[in-house]
């Protein structure tokens, strides 16, 4: 299946850098709510880059990122060790590096059933494993700490974040503009010309499943910190279902259209509060009509009315 | 030595025998030719030598080394780069990345140090930048190359895809069907772009043609396939009258028109 893919400007720090003072500026300055949907907004743009390095990048489909976030959340928690947060993204990696090898020989609708696959068994691990993960009750989550640094306040949190956010958006945006990202590219639009190439195509589409992977488990060390209970609620096939929707509203194949994506579908549940019940349909029509009529995503619009 | 070696090869797909007992040599620094009609095995022929498939029986060597222990991807890296007959570019690529990736096996960063940017980084990319400007220049498209490659015509687009397989320097050249819907001035620099790889460059060049002229005019050696077989082989002028040949393409045409020998 090929997806369009936007490919990224050399520029892309430039406003990403300014969004980041930006807000870092502002922190103090915001009361707690806000603050909450901003913190929420920081972890969705890691789940969302990291899975656009998968989908909208290399073109391989997933409907399991909720899981990675999920054995990434999982992960830090039961380990309670200092270092939680890289072990957490580490063991999600490992997992998605996993799922990446039948992506090896499977394509498109086929690729889809298997991801989806995985993340309901995943689901289903953390509902009926009680001894490793409290089953639906769950499990408590020790307060987040680096060293002798303690996050406690809602403030230290979001600036957390926001830093682990932009470090990781950079550093996608740096293997973006690389061989790898190239290689990446390659892989979506033509494998045969790709290997021709001298690239081998289950190295990086490995590559790329781990590293999604990776970021997703990353977001979900942070996102246990935000929880006071940690529970199989929040890793479902809805939820994969709305980082894919972040990806493609913003821009596939695109590290702004990811950090757009992710941003605008964080603010959209709290605007739709009232109408939480509702919420799976919007979304999922949102996801219908962005890939029928704009599947570009709004970053694509943009860059092809204003032409660059 | 010959560079490439085919000996007895054999391909099947289900009943269909495409590759049908091919022995092939490619000589250093020629030209070589295959052409036949279509659905002659040409293209599986390629296949094989770039392991895209693998064969039913027979050996590849190439510099003299066996060819058929070695995964797709490493091809690359022995020297052999090739196009496609239907043009496989990365069409969302500007014509400047789609040869950046053709120089993919020279960069050594890996993941990590592309994500943080190690020293050696702009080092390489540097140097793969100014090596595919100089091949796009070769070919004449050094203009293009902020240009989304799928926005291209045909024949830029040809060149674009032969830029990407020349930016590493291959020993061995594998193009199939290059001149494939180009009109003759494209056609003529084309022919002029070739000879200047095997006169300048002493590049070994494998040709998949339909478009005759162009064959005859710059091959030293051309190979005949018909249904899978080799029915002829040998320099230019000793395949232009061979009567096997004449009749592969023309098949019972001939008998009818009542021309050439019966």
């Amino acid at each position: 299946m090929k997806w369009t893919i936007l490919g990224s400007h050399h520029k892309t720090w430039v406003p990403l850098l300014l969004v980041f003072i930006g807000l870092a500026v502002i922190a103090p300055f915001l009361d707690v709510y806000f603050l909450y949907i901003l913190t929420i907004l920081c972890l969705n743009v890691i789940l969302a880059t990291g899975l656009n390095l998968l989908t909208g990048y290399t073109g391989q489909i997933s409907l399991c990122h909720s899981a990675f976030l999920g054995i990434g959340a999982y992960s830090c928690t039961i380990l309670m060790i200092r270092l939680h947060l890289l072990a957490g993204g580490l063991i999600a990696g490992c997992a998605g590096f996993l799922v990446g090898i039948p992506a090896l020989r499977l394509r498109g609708l086929y690729l889809a059933m298997v991801t989806l696959g995985f993340g309901e068994i995943v689901h289903l691990v953390f509902h009926h494993w009680q001894g490793l993960t409290g089953g639906p009750l769950g499990l408590k989550v020790p307060t987040a700490r680096i060293g002798p640094v303690v996050f406690k306040s809602e403030l230290s949190l979001f600036y957390l974040y926001l830093f682990v956010a932009f470090i990781f958006v950079i550093l996608a945006r740096n293997l973006i503009q690389s061989k790898i990202g190239r290689a990446f590219r390659s892989i979506a639009y033509s494998e045969i010309a790709a290997q021709a190439s001298g690239i081998d195509l289950a190295r990086y589409k490995t590559l790329s499943f781990a590293l999604s992977a990776f970021y997703a488990g990353i977001a979900g060390g942070l996102y246990c910190q935000l929880l006071k209970y940690l529970s199989p609620d929040p890793f479902g096939l809805f939820e994969s279902i709305q980082y894919l929707t972040m990806i493609v509203l913003g821009g596939m194949g695109s590290i702004i259209g990811s950090v757009l994506g992710a941003s605008l579908l964080s603010i959209l549940p709290e605007i739709l509060r009232d109408f939480k019940d509702y919420q799976e349909l919007i979304f999922s029509l949102l996801l219908m009509l962005f890939i029928l009529f704009m599947p570009r995503g709004i970053y694509g619009m943009v860059r092809s009315v204003f032409r660059f | 030595m010959m560079l490439l070696q085919i000996d007895n090869l054999v391909k099947k797909f289900g009943g269909l025998t495409a590759v049908n007992d091919v022995s092939l040599s490619v000589a250093q620094g020629q030209i070589h030719s295959l052409i036949g009609p279509n659905g002659a095995g040409k293209t599986t022929l390629f296949h094989l030598v770039t392991r895209i498939l693998k064969p039913d029986f027979g050996k590849i060597t190439y510099q003299g080394i066996n060819l058929l222990v070695a995964p797709p991807a490493k091809i690359t890296s022995l020297g052999i780069t090739r196009t496609f007959q239907t043009i496989e570019l990365f069409s969302e690529m500007t014509v400047l990345e789609n040869v950046l990736v053709g120089y993919h096996t020279l960069i050594h960063a890996g993941p990590l140090s592309s994500a943080l940017r190690f020293r050696g980084f702009f080092a390489e990319e540097n140097r793969a930048r100014e090596k595919s400007l100089e091949i796009l220049r070769v070919v004449g498209m050094e203009d293009y190359q902020k240009d989304r490659a799928g926005s291209l015509p045909l024949g830029q687009r040809r060149l674009v895809e032969l830029a990407r397989a020349l930016v590493i320097e291959p020993t061995l050249l594998l193009l199939d069907e290059p001149a494939s819907g180009l009109n003759l001035a494209e056609t003529n620099k084309l022919m002029r772009i070739i000879r200047h790889l095997k006169d300048q460059q002493g590049m070994t060049i494998l040709l998949v043609e339909h478009n005759m002229r162009l064959v005859m005019e710059i091959s030293d050696q051309v190979s005949v396939l018909n249904h899978g077989v080799k029915i002829a082989e040998g320099p230019p002028s000793s395949i232009k009258n061979d009567p096997s040949v004449i009749e592969a393409y023309l098949g019972s045409e001939k008998k009818s028109m009542g021309n050439e020998e019966c």
